[in-house]
């Protein structure tokens, strides 16, 4: 792999803007898609990439199963009163509590080691848009010969149809899917679009909504919509952990848990979105090669270990910090980076530092996006700082 | 096989579906113009009449049919409908509620509320879109898309520059009736979501 730096496409703003993506450059005017280079792989690391991924799939739904056979929602940071739903919709896993999808954050130098997975963002994966769509067409403007890892589209609406084949009223407009985010937020309520296009084109009946919209009426123990609808399905670009804490949380997981709503993505993601689930990955797979050394506490680290602390549901690489333990686990001087953030409540996992893959001073973290159990996608963020975060840089990459 | 072959579709805002393509593949885009005069903005006006009447051909086609302007607004809402065989020929969207005609007797139709062009290089296609009561674009018995979540009726009446064209700027059925059904319900209580992301500054992960 190598990062090779490329002229940008003349006008290349108004083409992002063409193809509905005007989110390409940050509010303090620094680019945020960033095509003044590209990733070059071969297409031997493309397929180490998706073979790892799904393979830590594997371990990850795995994983989800031990937690809940066990009752392990504790490590995972999740109250114990959401067990039903998650229970409910995990028998369904294959079925009508079908997951979406998912995007790995992989870490890899391509220098002969392994590619080492650093999370799965299990439940509100961001990118979408820009890896399915706007690099994709990147690629046709700038090297039309060249291939792409890249069929996310494609997987999603084929994660719809299958979505279908459990609930054939979907597919006769008998119930339709409610689509929700928080509003006004651009860039949500552009992803939702995005996804619901996709379910038009399975087939599917459809319809946007604020999240803050949605309606609960106790006498008929129906969530509703904002014409007063029953939502049967409802696909959430927002976090199980917080709809649960929030005031009908425990009117969701019982809705959830009797079948009453069919929650995109399901209860169980609740589950294998916790970073909390890779100290268990660890646990269960001890020395996998695609995986690094994880724990719920750090005093098991080796002295002079560099290990990062994440929260165990933190999110845009926020409350992040990276520093060198001494022997009994606790940091020695100051971090060598940290973020702050307001996810400082939940608990924490420790994770043994592996750096990015790493050129011209931009460090790069390898998004591969998966559909179900299927790898079929990569998306790229970069930054100067040895942590991702919501403002690092997207750049496309290309096979060839 | 890493590559993908198809074009991307987005229906920005969830408002207006837009088929975009980029590649050696475009022009290729759908847009959902209310009028003809709208239309004719972006487009050849013999174009725009061409494609109004296919759409209003085909939504005489296909368009669910009731027996009665009541059976009709009780699902597609109040003043949505018109009578079957409605002129629409002056190149409007339907005036619901309004229309004289029954030449074909009692059936009713939802009113044509504006019509979805395609165009690409392979040649166009147009076709005829209606909301009903719940929200739901519809063209035929398929539902294409969903209307503005709460009306914006001032975007609505603004000049035919801009109207319809990716910015959800159209248009409840039936002028005066515009947003009656879009009230918000009174069942039921807020269920509370939105809060703890409104306070997070949430974008995903």
């Amino acid at each position: 792999m190598e990062r090779v730096r490329t002229t940008p496409r003349p006008q290349w703003q108004a083409k992002l803007d063409e193809i509905g993506f005007p989110f390409h450059t940050d509010e303090d005017g620094t680019p945020y898609w960033d095509e003044s280079a590209h990733w070059r792989f071969s297409l031997a690391e493309i397929e180490t990439l998706e073979a790892a991924a799904e393979e830590v799939y594997r371990l990850c739904e795995a994983a989800v199963g031990h937690v809940v056979t066990r009752g392990l929602y504790e490590a995972v940071g999740i109250p114990r009163w959401a067990a039903p739903a998650i229970e409910a919709s995990w028998a369904e896993r294959d079925a009508r509590d079908m997951p979406l999808y998912a995007r790995f954050d992989f870490a890899w130098d391509g220098k002969g080691g392994p590619p080492k997975a650093l999370e799965l963002n299990a439940e509100t994966p961001t990118s979408l848009y820009e890896t399915a769509v706007a690099q994709w067409c990147w690629l046709q403007d700038t090297h039309p010969e060249d291939d792409q890892f890249n069929s996310l589209e494609e997987a999603l609406v084929e994660r719809w149809q299958a979505r279908m084949r459990e609930f054939p009223g979907l597919g006769t407009q008998e119930e339709a899917v409610h689509f929700a985010c928080l509003m006004p937020h651009p860039e949500d309520e552009a992803t939702i679009a995005y996804l619901q296009t996709l379910a038009l084109r399975a087939g599917m009946t459809t319809k946007a909504m604020p999240i803050q919209a949605i309606r609960y009426d106790d006498s008929s123990q129906r969530f509703l919509d904002d014409a007063g609808l029953p939502i049967r399905h409802l696909m959430k670009l927002y976090p199980w952990d917080w709809m649960i804490g929030e005031t009908t949380g425990r009117e969701l997981v019982a809705a959830a848990a009797q079948g009453r709503i069919r929650v995109i993505e399901p209860a169980w993601k609740m589950v294998m979105a916790s970073k909390g689930l890779f100290a268990l990955l660890w646990e269960l797979n001890p020395g996998h090669p695609n995986l690094l050394p994880t724990a719920l506490d750090r005093s098991g680290f080796p002295a002079g270990s560099t290990v990062v602390a994440k929260p165990l549901l933190g999110r845009e690489g926020r409350n992040v910090s990276i520093a060198t333990l001494d022997a009994a686990g606790l940091p020695v001087g100051q971090p060598i980076a940290q973020t702050e953030g307001p996810y400082v409540e939940d608990g924490w996992v420790y994770q043994a530092f592996t750096p990015l893959a790493e050129a011209d001073g931009n460090h790069a973290v390898f998004g591969v996006w998966m559909a179900g159990g299927t790898a079929c996608g990569m998306g790229i963020r970069e930054d100067r700082a040895l942590i991702t975060g919501n403002t690092s840089r997207f750049v496309p990459h290309r096979i060839g | 096989m890493k590559r993908s072959h198809t074009v991307a579709a987005l229906l920005l805002g969830g408002i207006s579906p837009i088929l975009v393509a980029c590649g050696e593949d475009a022009p290729e885009a759908t847009t959902v113009f209310p009028s003809v005069e709208a239309c004719a903005v972006e487009m050849s006006a013999a174009d725009c009449g061409t494609a109004f009447a296919a759409a209003r051909q085909e939504h005489q086609a296909t368009a669910p049919r009731f027996a009665s302007r009541e059976a009709c607004e009780a699902e597609m809402g109040d003043g949505a409908c018109t009578p079957a065989d409605d002129a629409q020929a002056n190149g409007q969207a339907d005036n619901p509620g309004g229309g004289q005609g029954s030449g074909m007797g009692n059936v009713f139709v939802p009113a044509l509320v504006g019509f979805m062009v395609g165009r690409s290089l392979s040649g166009g296609f147009s076709q005829p879109v209606y909301f009903d009561r719940q929200g739901y674009a519809r063209t035929g018995r398929t539902q294409i898309g969903t209307a503005p979540v709460l009306p914006r009726q001032d975007q609505a009446r603004q000049g035919s520059g801009g109207v319809a064209t990716s910015s959800g700027s159209y248009y409840r059925p039936g002028g005066a009736n515009a947003g009656k059904s879009f009230t918000v319900p009174t069942t039921g209580r807020s269920a509370g979501f939105g809060s703890t992301g409104s306070s997070h500054g949430f974008s995903g992960s």
